[in-house]
């Protein structure tokens, strides 16, 4: 990852979604497991707009499933993160764990 | 676990809107969603889920697809369009001209039916060769006619310019929608 280029909010949340499922990670599991966990009610389009984007930088790669039938017939598209990802989640969760130590109690309500 | 059926015009508007890669995998993350007990309570509160997710959903989407793919591709249709429209638009008025007489109210008249045609068969076209053409269209025509109102403001009556700045947009809107509607009554 070049110098500087820290993820975004949504970039680092989804990306650590797909840390946590794995090989069941796709765009609803995605989208519940950051609700369930943040209570941030995303819309399934910021999910994928923020996918294709992490894809689209090499961060994330993805591939269809079978199509199934509780989908309608309609097949996954499953992601899993690349090296590259884990390197910037790496860095960004570095770059965050940096910035708030030293911090006085009660920063946050400050 | 049964999956809920979707509102139609939902999945369809996905189906029209969205990018191929990412739309059979969005419907069936809906249907899904939709038919897990948390979400599945009762049929009008699913269909109102489904609908706040596909309102919220596409225009993100499409900004997304158009920032990072093709943007460059959708605009060069939409100029393409416009130049096409311009040159019909053209013909149509040459031919009007050598019928009636130009200072005729009746010639003003339909030259404005033929441009506004024009631009709706200019919008039909483009959405055929890329969705969201249609929309840069309309917008390309609100600029050039803006354009030529203030740098030319006495050139044709008011109500022919005002004519051309509110339904030409429209009109191309309208030719894409047509478009859209045609492929979704095509069979598969």
């Amino acid at each position: 990852m070049p110098r500087g280029d820290l993820l975004g909010s949504l970039e680092h949340i989804v990306l650590l979604a797909l840390v946590r499922l794995q090989a069941n990670a796709y765009g609803m599991t995605i989208r519940r497991e950051i609700e369930e966990r943040t209570g941030r009610n995303l819309s399934i389009g910021a999910v994928y707009a923020t996918l294709d984007r992490l894809e689209s930088k090499g961060y994330v790669s993805s591939s269809l499933g079978a199509p199934t039938a509780a989908r309608g017939g309609r097949a996954k598209r499953l992601f899993r993160i690349e090296t590259d990802g884990s390197q910037a989640l790496d860095a960004s969760q570095d770059a965050i764990r940096k910035m708030t130590v030293g911090l006085p109690k009660g920063w946050r309500t400050a | 676990m049964n999956p809920r059926p979707l509102p139609r015009l939902a999945i369809w508007l996905v189906e029209r809107f969205l990018p191929k890669a990412d739309r059979d995998a969005i419907v069936g993350d809906l249907i899904e969603e939709c038919a897990l007990p948390a979400r599945a309570s009762t049929r009008p509160m699913t269909a109102l889920w489904c609908w706040g997710q596909v309102a919220r959903s596409i225009p993100l989407l499409l900004w997304s697809h158009h920032r990072h793919r093709d943007w460059l591709g959708t605009l060069g249709v939409a100029i393409a369009a416009y130049v096409v429209t311009s040159v019909i638009e053209a013909l149509g008025v040459a031919v009007l001209s050598r019928l009636l007489r130009p200072d005729a109210g009746f010639a003003l008249v339909l030259a404005a039916i033929v441009g506004l045609g024009s631009m709706m068969l200019g919008g039909y076209a483009a959405a055929s060769i890329r969705q969201g053409a249609a929309p840069a269209l309309a917008t390309i025509i609100l600029l050039v006619v803006l354009v030529l109102f203030v740098t030319m403001p006495n050139s044709v009556p008011l109500w022919y310019g005002l004519t051309f700045l509110i339904a030409g947009p429209v009109a191309a809107v309208a030719g894409g929608w047509l478009n859209l509607i045609r492929r979704a009554h095509r069979p598969a």
